[in-house]
């Protein structure tokens, strides 16, 4: 008996042990979660100490930070060396879990800490090269000594961070997931930034409108593909002379490779990414300063990417926002200048069909010749499971991502095709940021610009002498015309990239008559411009809107700027509706109340606006009505050509549905949509049209990476995508930003999120309300030897 | 009464500086150097295995920010934060009350074999 209960109770404590330490299929080891000397109790934060000194190994001399009503850091640091330490220790102490998911999802190391279930993701980031991208630009960024100093400071800082923590304060996401932080490495940094490269650099639709070219033509392809919009206003203003002659190579006898196309099914990812910004001259403001507003759309999370700092140095100071787990500041200001980003999208990735010599893949042609395959073994270590290895065949465009029995998990990957993508090029952000957080003056922002090769953003830039300008600024391929909007062929040599644009004929402009210079996503130029920078780029409403409303500007405030950048017209419906509404008094309708909503609509996408969801509903019925006949399962035209075929008449033989025997005229295509989107909204939402507001409808969500929902947010928000308040349902202004440079400079912001990444925390979401309402905050420029009785904590990082 | 508040102090203490299972050791240990009976022994362990969390998790939530008790609570779809301190006080005890039981039958057994020789000539 006592020998049996022995057994027993022995056995059972040790497999309740066993079961409360392991972490099983997302189910988290509840021993260490639950126990209040190590587990999620201890991530209730304390009362913060109002002054504290930590001796911290690795530093040159002593730093001050002061942290305002904000949680804002003021950093104070005598060399170089030491802020970039002071940077990378506050990152870690505020986002470490954040960062170390970041750098795991860039490199394709998710299911070391999920298990099987991130296995496809993981391997589609290897198969993309983004190791290969990584430790390119490692290598470039550790060739240069001052950019190796900046990020080896930034990492020992992480790093100096990591050593002190204690088990019981580890951030609660690795408490969630059994896992404890590994030691961070300049690598990790480099994968963070290739990240935002390959979010904002990698959309395409080379292999759905590769299938259009087969199946319909390249005149239907030319007609609906093309370069014609309905919105004409590039970011460039029309009719400037550009300052040089190009040399723009010849267009070869083939353009497109249709040899690849296996399916005829694409779910052709839908653009979001874009952002806004601008700057106005002194001459448009007020107080006679120049203005300068950005705020770049980005994928909401919870916590934000960013992370407001205030740095001060050896020379000088620069404010605003950084991106955890990279040194620097990447949209801000400082005592001279401001500057904020919005994305290019040029065609900087192209697919190339490869001829293998054999089945055994160790050549391929390469004109006349055949080249060797080079073979990358990517290991995928898996949590509870054995490692998965993966071959991946290298040609000297670049990886071939798609291969054998591997299916990618984005559909716009063609199988047998290499990658040439500009973020397998090494690169040296950390140069480029360091240069423009370091300039002081137009000539000095203009040769930073130049170390600054991908993803290509946008550059607006204002300073305190008055300038106002734009570059539309990267490493740009030099291509002939729409070279790469179909699949190429990876044996000629006229289909590889042919050099690139001159970095000085990057289109650009400088204090131009109209007073301002604005971006939103849209054409970078007009067709004057002599080079090839992509075939498409985002909708041009947001840039059109933007123009109408600085052309009538006088005497802007920072807070005309702030109502700007909050604008929820939808100049799309502005343009549609004088077409379509008249539309549905020629043919008898069921929901006459609908139609009274759309007719007294005041056009703005408001959150409690009915007229909003009702016209998006609307639209996304006549888009699929109009196209899906006739390009379902295909790239189906965008936006803009919709628009030209309503409003121009152009291209009206898309409107009968070949699926049916009737011929359809625009009235009944445009009823039947209305009736379908008022039944699809009754069937969503029941049939009270109060149910139908569209911040309702919407439900903007800022997630949380694990897709924890009570550490996300979902909020009733103004704005939609392609309007210049453009907070979709997942993505949305990421950062808010105004900057009159005045004396002295004073800048306003805001983002969705808050300083600190802990869920438990007051300041993890405590930004959210003032961004949802569209409201600023005044970034204080403290300085910790100065104002120290206004620190809400003050920190002394010693040199022991 | 000596064996749970032995229990409670070790497990607080040891769980200050090693990691939580080491109150299960603890708890085996002393029940094989004091329990009597195994049901008082397993019953002492619980209570004190389950107090020696709950109690520094009341301090720590009364003491500190606590919305995340909150947020855990819907995570683990509990009705609310309260039920965080029923799984803790669960979890702490069971273990410690098994790892007492366990304690308390080897010393049974121990002492039978000691007690042997001399009790069987009565």
């Amino acid at each position: 008996m006592r020998w049996l209960g022995a057994a027993f109770s022995g056995v059972l404590c040790l497999v309740l042990l066993l079961a409360l330490s392991s972490y099983h299929q997302s189910f988290p080891a509840l021993g260490l979660l639950f126990s209040p000397y190590r587990g999620f109790w201890q991530n209730f934060p304390l009362n913060e100490k109002a002054e504290k000194t930590v001796p911290v190994e690795g530093l040159r001399a002593s730093v001050t930070i002061l942290l305002d009503s904000n949680r804002i850091p003021h950093v104070r640091a005598q060399t170089m060396h030491d802020l970039y330490f002071a940077q990378g220790y506050l990152h870690a102490s505020n986002r470490l879990w954040q960062m170390e998911f970041l750098a795991r999802a860039a490199s394709g190391r998710l299911s070391e800490w999920i298990g099987k279930a991130t296995v496809d993701f993981d391997r589609q980031m290897r198969r993309f090269g983004m190791g290969f991208a990584a430790e390119h630009s490692l290598h470039a960024i550790e060739q240069d000594s001052l950019s190796r100093m900046v990020l080896d400071a930034y990492t020992a800082g992480v790093n100096a961070y990591i050593l002190q923590l204690q088990p019981a304060d580890v951030p609660i996401e690795y408490k969630l997931l059994s896992a404890v932080p590994e030691a961070w490495s300049n690598l990790k940094s480099v994968y963070i930034a290739k990240l935002m490269t390959y979010d904002l650099s990698t959309l395409n639709d080379d292999y759905a409108l590769t299938a259009v070219f087969k199946k319909m033509g390249k005149t239907v392809a030319d007609s609906l593909f093309g370069s014609d919009t309905y919105f004409r206003e590039p970011i460039i203003p029309r009719g400037i002379t550009w300052p040089f002659s190009a040399t723009v190579p010849p267009v070869p006898d083939v353009i497109c490779d249709t040899a690849q196309i296996v399916t005829d099914s694409f779910v052709v990812a839908e653009r979001g990414i874009g952002s806004n910004n601008w700057a106005v001259s002194g001459r448009l403001t007020a107080s006679s300063k120049p203005i300068l507003c950005g705020d770049p759309h980005l994928r909401l999370s919870m916590p934000s990417l960013w992370y407001a700092m205030h740095l001060i140095g050896p020379d000088g100071w620069v404010a605003g926002a950084s991106l955890v787990g990279t040194p620097g500041i990447i949209i801000g200001f400082n005592e001279q200048l401001a500057w904020s980003l919005t994305n290019v999208a040029a065609d900087v990735m192209d697919w190339y069909r490869i001829s293998f010599r054999d089945a055994s893949c160790r050549e391929y042609r390469y004109e006349q010749e055949y080249r060797p395959v080079h073979r990358r073994v990517e290991t995928v270590n898996i949590r509870g499971d054995k490692a998965v290895l993966d071959t991946v065949l290298y040609t000297h465009h670049g990886p071939v991502v798609a291969f054998g029995e591997y299916k990618p998990l984005r559909s716009d990957i063609p199988p047998g095709c290499a990658l040439r993508w500009i973020g397998h090029d090494g690169d040296n952000a950390v140069r480029a940021f360091l240069e423009i957080n370091r300039a002081r003056s137009y000539p000095e922002f203009a040769a930073a610009l130049i170390f600054f090769e991908s993803p290509a953003q946008n550059f607006v830039y204002a300073d305190r002498q008055g300038n106002i300008a734009l570059w539309v600024n990267g490493k740009f391929p030099l291509k002939w015309p729409e070279q790469g909007k179909y699949i190429l062929d990876g044996s000629r040599s006229d289909h590889e990239w042919q050099g690139w644009i001159p970095r000085e004929q990057v289109p650009q402009v400088r204090n131009p008559s109209r007073g301002f210079v604005s971006s939103a996503n849209q054409w970078p130029a007009d067709s004057s411009y002599p080079y090839f920078l992509n075939w498409i780029f985002e909708v041009g409403s947001r840039g059109y809107r933007i123009n109408e409303r600085l052309a009538t500007l006088q005497l802007a405030t920072v807070d005309s700027m702030r109502l700007l950048q909050t604008d929820h017209l939808n100049v799309i419906a502005r343009a549609a509706l004088p077409v379509l509404l008249p539309l549905l008094q020629q043919k008898p309708i069921k929901h006459q109340q609908a139609v009274q909503v759309l007719q007294s609509w005041n056009l703005h996408a408001d959150s409690l606006s009915v007229g909003h969801t009702l016209f998006q509903t609307w639209w996304q019925e006549l888009v699929r009505l109009i196209w899906n006949d006739d390009f379902a399962r295909l790239a189906t035209p965008k936006t803009e050509a919709t628009l030209l075929l309503l409003t121009n008449g152009k291209n009206r033989q898309w409107i009968d549905r070949k699926d049916t025997p009737e011929r359809e005229t625009l009235t009944d295509i445009a009823v039947a949509a209305f009736e379908a989107a008022v039944d699809s909204l009754t069937a969503a939402f029941g049939v009270d049209p109060m149910n139908w507001r569209w911040g309702k409808v919407k439900q903007t969500t800022l997630q949380h990476s694990l897709q924890i929902e009570a550490f996300s947010r979902r909020l009733s928000v103004n704005g939609d995508k392609m309007i210049v308040l453009a907070a979709g349902r997942t993505m949305g202004p990421s950062w808010r930003m105004v900057v009159e440079l005045g004396d002295p400079v004073s800048a306003w912001w805001i983002y969705p999120g808050g300083q600190s990444g802990n869920p438990g925390s007051a300041q993890y979401d405590a930004f959210v309300e003032d961004w949802r309402t569209g409201r600023l905050r005044r970034f204080l420029l403290l300085d910790p030897e100065l104002h120290r009785p206004q620190a809400v904590s003050f920190i002394t990082l010693k040199k022991p | 009464m000596k064996l749970f508040f032995g229990l409670l102090v070790g497990a607080v203490l040891l769980q200050m500086l090693l990691p939580w299972w080491s109150m299960a050791v603890w708890a085996f240990v002393l029940a094989v150097l004091l329990a009597d009976r195994p049901v008082n022994a397993c019953a002492a362990g619980l209570v004190a295995g389950g107090f020696s969390w709950l109690l520094p998790a009341l301090w720590l939530f009364y003491t500190r920010d606590h919305r995340l008790a909150d947020q855990l609570a819907q995570v683990f779809q509990l009705p609310s934060a309260a039920g965080l301190f029923v799984m803790a006080f669960l979890i702490a005890g069971l273990v410690t009350g098994l790892a007492a039981l366990s304690g308390a039958f080897v010393r049974m057994i121990l002492l039978r074999k000691h007690e042997k020789p001399s009790a069987r000539p009565n």
